[in-house]
């Protein structure tokens, strides 16, 4: 079989992993309805890291994002087997509450979806129905310093109550990975976040990204291949519903062990 | 004129055949052994010969349908003796009436040789400008015919001419609506404004007593009659709020379940049931609030020790939220749909639960398009006429007591219209100035309701 | 790092807050599912409460009685002339009818009782069976006319619930003087009916004390002069209850006028009980018994409301009983309700009119608003051009659809009516107010039909050198067919179940023939509906349910269709 690859031992032998993975996952497999999207994945993701998922579309790659934090979990006929571990905790385990575990685990979109709220109401939403503020200075406080994590406090300061949705499209997505932060989560899941933006709003992102890789563990799909390249650590590539292969983007890039991962990056699909 | 309609739809379906046979036969042979050679297909040039053979005949035959007894009045009152066109309005409009019933048969309420000589001219102006009529009807359809008929040949463009004629009948098809609309307002404004020469209209607005009830004779005392609308106005104010007290909560929860919580299967079987609600006519809804809800009402006012009727404004007011609950749901439930699946995966990615999705993300999102709907449901309450004609009571007061009977600006609108009356009597009039308040009132607030709906739809398609 | 010990506290605060918002989330969902399930209830209310009240009406009971066609009422001098006959005294002949069937009948006022039990009217049908037919003269015929509504209600229970007891025992009558009779029947023969009687008169008392209890309190809060009078009222019921409880001990219970009536079935006689021991009912013999032996062939009826508060004596009640038990009242289907139009006697009103009104109405609406809303509709989605004036259109059909419908009827009143003056109360101005109202329903139904039309159908056409005009009429048109149909269908149901604009052209009056054209008078089943439900008679009030079944029901079909057809030709692009 060609997925005789063992990412798993990959992933362990590279260098920049010498702890404990932060997400463990093993014989995932995921159908809608009768179709299965997914095949048997086993990946290890580390912390304090950005890992990109690339592959062409339809790959899942965003299904296996999606069930880190049991966002499928919310359409109807979604079904995912197989043990995904945050921490050496099984995240799909009875006791485990998806609340809880959305709150530690963050999720970013494609698309901007601020809420038609003020910016203050954005940031602020997520500690407010965790009720993580006990009174308002304190709220103001984590509103201050998640925009600031988030580098767009300088821009918005003076209009915390002005609509999010009248951002511009980067400042948008700053405004939702601030909103994710907002809630001290451990890993922020990324689907392709600079798709719909423009080049100079991608690369304050990407720089925002790499900011952010030295407190949590950030793992992104994204399209471009030049932008996994920049910003991540660890690349995995998928290939319809299968994860082929996942190490050290270095390695990926420029010595892929399959032919496969050899063919995409090279541009010959995808 | 009653077997003169069918003798004229047959003459009419014939001539049509006839023509189109013809201007069939016509192009065709004028295109000799090349059929193809003709410009048009040769049922073009016969439909354009069948329309120039009926239309202006038909245009002209309905135009005299429609005026000609317009006309005729006109022209009568023009030539009536001087003495009888001195008197006061109503006595030459019932002379004129009486007229009429014995030219034509019918009962007048009086004789005389005036009115006999009227009665008399008055027939044969009519039989006059019937034959008038029909001969030029004749004339319309022969002239049409012939000159159709030579313009048809090899290289008549048949086809544009009959499109183009198609496109003026689409054209004044759509015009109806706007007459419609002009023909409410003029109505309306019409006799409102004759109303408001004999009341104030201030008085009408801003006055508290409502009692339509004008002297027939001078000398009755007591029957001046008052219209001031303000018991209407608060009526239909107190009704339209408990109905919008029922069905805003009950319609939005409905609607939330149904979009957010339901399952396909429980959904399916739902929404049809919540739309028969919608389908069942209003004199049903009267007859429910009478027969069910007005008794139950009483007997549980009564079991704690308050006097109800069975006639009340609570009674009215809860079945009209009951009828608006499906026309809240479903305007709610579109607009909830079309706030984007993002910002509710936004919203779950942050771990809030449903319950806090919907409050905090959804709800406000779809807030203006909501808003929109509620306003639609309180314009269909406001022009709401069987149930509360039928539950809320005829009597004018200015009560804010749910057990109480109130009347509404439709209930009056309806009891000032039926039965027999004078049409011009200001009681009559006042209900063409209600009619209006009311068009006024509904009418902003569709404006209002549908602009806001357009506009929500627009930020997220 | 401080980053991962400030997660686990974050972490255990959510967890904290957990219960608390799951419980809200469950409130929510309550919330909803009650929302809904209110809806439901009241839609289910509603139905019961028309459908229990109206299946009553779909059958009534008939008359089944000899009738002797006698030739000396009808047509004495034997001149067979259809005009003699006409004038028949046809209703004499319904009342000697009901007098044979019990000959003992004498006084005035009791006949008019007894003939009361079939409408005058009837005699109409009855003339006319005869005029079609003058062999019947001279022969005996079976009367088969409608019982009078309330005698109607009173045998379906409606009145006052029809409860027979079986007797035990054997029972002896004798006559006290003419028309009293002492009926004795062994010890406790009449043990139930006194303790229904004993126990009815408890709750009456139990209602007066409830009554001066409530006074009692309000009492407290009257002013000194008011609470004077009300405490002589509050007396008043009190020593009234305390009479009913000390009768209803008694032994021998005397009836009175608020006490049920007791009829006792004896011999085929009907006695009404006046005085009631254990074994023993002294009462007037409504019905004389055929025989005064001792039988065991007796039962008991009791009729809970007291005479004076119903429409049916204890009189009428006994003549319908035995004409029930003689087979001379019959219960069956009731074709008149179907056949007839509406009639001042309930027994005689039926819905066929205000049909046959509806569905004239219905053509006139279609025939004026399907054309003209399908082409406006063409040249809206089609034809017309992008400028102010199209837009202007729009929101005037958009406004309209939401414009109240009774103030079409103000529109069909001061236009049809009084400039055009067109006939009052006919089918062609109802049409018409309803095609205004119905058209711009219509041309949005047909428009969104006709968008759904892909363009690449039209591009086709246009193609191979069609013209605009043969494009959407030969390519468009068909395919949007099932749309507009199904939208069109929807707004003429709408059209059928729709009262006040039509209540404003007079089609609101007394109308007692079936309309026979688009001009004459006529009504329709809502109207119809609404004129009935302001009717005060008992009777009315189911017959105003069975046509709202009717009404439901011809709805329920016509929206079927529509969810048919667009099941059927639904076509996704």
């Amino acid at each position: 079989m060609d997925t005789s690859v063992s990412p798993a031992t990959q992933t362990t032998d590279t260098p920049s992993a010498p702890e404990a993975p932060k997400v463990r996952a093993r014989k995932v497999n995921v159908f809608y309805g009768n179709k299965q999207a997914l095949f048997d994945v086993n990946l290890d993701i580390s912390d304090r890291s950005v890992t990109s998922f690339i592959g062409p579309s339809g790959c899942g790659k965003s299904t296996f994002l999606r069930c880190i934090n049991r966002m499928n979990d919310t359409i109807d006929i979604c079904r995912v087997e197989g043990d995904i571990h945050l921490d050496g905790k099984d995240i799909y385990a009875r006791d485990v509450d998806p609340v809880i575990l959305r709150a530690s685990v963050g999720m970013v979109f494609q698309k901007p979806n601020p809420f038609p709220k003020s910016i203050f109401d954005n940031v602020a939403y997520g500690p407010r129905i965790h009720g993580l503020a006990s009174n308002p200075e304190e709220l103001s406080e984590i509103v201050e310093t998640s925009l600031r994590r988030a580098g767009l406090w300088t821009e918005v300061a003076d209009r915390l109550d002005e609509p999010g949705t009248g951002l511009s499209g980067g400042q948008q997505q700053r405004l939702v990975i601030a909103r994710a932060i907002a809630v001290r989560p451990e890993v922020i899941l990324m689907d392709e976040p600079c798709s719909a933006l423009d080049p100079i709003a991608t690369a304050r992102i990407e720089e925002l990204i790499d900011d952010l890789r030295n407190n949590y563990c950030i793992i992104m799909v994204t399209h471009s291949m030049a932008q996994a390249a920049r910003v991540s650590q660890h690349t995995a590539f998928f290939h319809l519903g299968k994860l082929v292969e996942a190490g050290p983007t270095e390695q990926i890039f420029t010595n892929p062990n399959d032919k496969r991962t050899q063919d995409y990056i090279t541009g010959r699909f995808g | 004129m009653q077997n003169f309609l069918p003798i004229a739809m047959a003459a009419l379906v014939v001539i049509t055949l006839l023509a189109w046979f013809n201007g069939r036969t016509k192009a065709v042979a004028s295109a000799g052994v090349h059929p193809s050679s003709l410009h048009s297909l040769p049922g073009y040039s016969g439909t354009y010969l069948a329309i120039w053979s009926v239309l202006p005949a038909f245009i002209l035959l309905a135009l005299f349908g429609l005026f000609g007894d317009l006309l005729l009045n006109l022209q009568m009152r023009q030539s009536l003796p001087a003495n009888i066109r001195a008197l006061p309005v109503e006595q030459v409009e019932l002379f004129m009436r009486n007229a009429r019933a014995l030219a034509f048969g019918g009962t007048a309420s009086e004789t005389s040789a005036t009115l006999l000589d009227t009665a008399k001219t008055y027939a044969s102006l009519s039989r006059t400008s019937n034959f008038a009529v029909i001969g030029a009807v004749i004339l319309l359809t022969i002239g049409g015919f012939l000159f159709a008929r030579g313009r048809i040949g090899k290289n008549f463009r048949a086809r544009n001419h009959v499109e183009a004629v198609i496109f003026g009948v689409l054209v004044v098809c759509s015009g109806i609506a706007i007459l419609t609309t002009l023909g409410i307002v003029l109505s309306l404004l019409t006799e409102s404004l004759r109303f408001f020469s004999e009341i104030n209209a201030l008085d009408f607005l801003f006055g508290l007593k409502w009692s339509p009830q004008t002297a027939m004779r001078a000398d009755q005392v007591g029957q001046s009659g008052s219209f001031g609308a303000v018991p209407l106005f608060a009526g239909t104010f107190l009704i339209t709020f408990i109905a919008m007290v029922v069905a805003a909560p009950v319609g939005l929860y409905s609607a939330i379940y149904l979009s957010e919580y339901a399952k396909p299967a429980t959904r399916r079987i739902v929404k049809p049931i919540l739309e028969i609600l919608a389908g069942v006519p209003t004199v049903v809804y009267g007859f429910f609030a009478l027969l069910t809800i007005g008794p139950f009402i009483r007997q549980a006012a009564e079991a704690v020790g308050l006097s109800a009727q069975t006639q009340s404004a609570l009674s009215a007011g809860l079945v009209m939220g009951i009828m608006i609950i499906p026309f809240v749901s479903s305007l709610s439930d579109d607009v909830i749909n079309a706030v984007p699946q993002a910002l509710r995966d936004g919203s779950y990615a942050m771990g809030a639960t449903q319950a806090e999705t919907v409050r905090n993300v959804v709800f406000p999102a779809a807030l203006p398009g909501i808003m929109g709907a509620l306003l639609l449901a309180i314009s269909r309450a406001i022009g709401e006429t069987m149930i509360v004609v039928m539950a809320a009571g005829q009597s004018a007061n200015l009560t804010a007591n749910p057990l109480e009977p109130v009347t509404t600006v439709t209930v009056q609108i309806v009891t000032l219209l039926t039965g027999d009356q004078e049409f011009d009597s200001a009681k009559t009039l006042s209900a063409f100035a209600l009619g209006l308040v009311l068009f006024i009132i509904t009418l902003v607030l569709n404006i209002i309701s549908l602009r806001v709906v357009r506009k929500y739809r627009e930020r997220y398609d | 790092m401080t980053e991962p010990a400030k997660s686990l506290s974050t972490r255990a605060l959510i967890a904290a807050s957990l219960p608390r918002r799951y419980r809200a989330e469950q409130r929510f969902r309550l919330y909803g599912r009650a929302a809904i399930l209110l809806a439901i209830s009241a839609l289910a209310l509603l139905l019961f409460s028309v459908g229990s009240q109206g299946f009553s009406t779909f059958s009534i009971y008939h008359f089944n009685l000899p009738l002797q066609l006698d030739a000396r009422l009808i047509d004495p001098k034997n001149t067979a002339d259809p005009k003699v006959i006409a004038k028949g005294r046809y209703r004499k002949l319904i009342q000697k009818a009901l007098s044979d069937a019990f000959p003992k009948v004498h006084s005035r006022s009791d006949k008019r009782a007894l003939y009361a039990l079939s409408t005058g009217l009837n005699s109409v049908s009855l003339r006319n069976q005869v005029v079609n037919n003058p062999d019947l003269i001279g022969s005996e015929i079976r009367y088969t006319a409608p019982l009078s509504d309330d005698l109607d209600l009173y045998l379906k229970g409606k009145i006052t619930p029809r409860k027979f007891y079986k007797g035990t025992g054997a029972l002896k009558a004798s006559a006290t003087n003419k028309n009293t009779l002492e009926l004795t029947g062994k010890p406790g023969a009449f043990d139930t009916l006194i303790q229904h009687i004993r126990q009815k008169r408890l709750v009456r008392a139990e209602r007066l004390e409830d009554r001066a209890e409530k006074l009692l309190e309000r009492l407290k809060e009257a002013r000194k002069e008011v609470a004077e009078v009300q405490q002589v009222e509050v007396n008043r019921l009190k020593i009234l209850a305390a009479d009913i409880r000390q009768k209803a001990k008694n032994n021998t219970i005397h009836l009175d006028k608020n006490d049920p009536s007791v009829l006792i079935n004896f011999n085929q006689g009907f006695i009404k009980a006046a005085e009631l021991s254990d074994h023993q009912i002294t009462g007037l013999a409504l019905l004389a018994p055929t025989r005064l032996e001792p039988s065991q062939n007796w039962r008991s009826l009791i009729l809970d409301s007291p005479e004076r508060a119903r429409r049916v004596t204890d009189q009428q009640a006994a003549w319908a009983e035995t004409l029930l038990a003689r087979g001379h009242l019959k219960r069956s289907f009731n074709s008149i309700f179907f056949t007839h139009a509406d009639s001042r006697e309930p027994e005689l009103a039926g819905i066929a009119g205000a049909m046959v009104g509806s569905i004239l109405t219905l053509m006139a609406t279609m025939l004026a608003a399907v054309p003209i809303g399908i082409l406006a509709a063409i040249y809206l989605e089609e034809f017309a051009p992008r400028n102010r004036l199209t837009d202007f259109i729009e929101v005037n059909i958009n406004n309209l659809a939401a414009v109240p419908s009774i103030i079409f009827g103000l529109l069909g009143l001061a236009v049809f009516l009084n400039i055009f003056h067109m006939p009052r109360s006919a089918p062609i101005v109802g049409g018409l107010v309803l095609a205004l109202m119905t058209l711009p329903v219509i041309i949005i139904a047909s428009r969104a039909a006709i968008k759904a039309v892909p363009p690449s159908i039209r591009e086709a056409a246009l193609g191979i050198g069609a013209s605009k005009t043969q494009t959407v009429f030969d390519h468009v048109l068909p395919l949007a067919a099932p749309g507009i149909l199904t939208g069109t269908i929807i707004g003429l149901a709408r059209a059928l179940g729709e009262t006040a604009p039509l209540l404003m052209i007079g089609m609101v009056a007394f109308i007692a023939d079936i309309p026979k054209s688009l001009t004459s008078p006529a009504t329709a089943m809502p109207v119809q509906i609404y004129l009935w439900a302001s009717s005060s008679e008992r009777s009315w009030e189911s017959r105003t349910a069975a046509a709202i079944i009717i009404l439901l029901l011809l709805m329920i079909v016509l929206n079927l269709t529509a969810v048919f057809l667009r099941h059927k030709f639904e076509r996704r692009w």
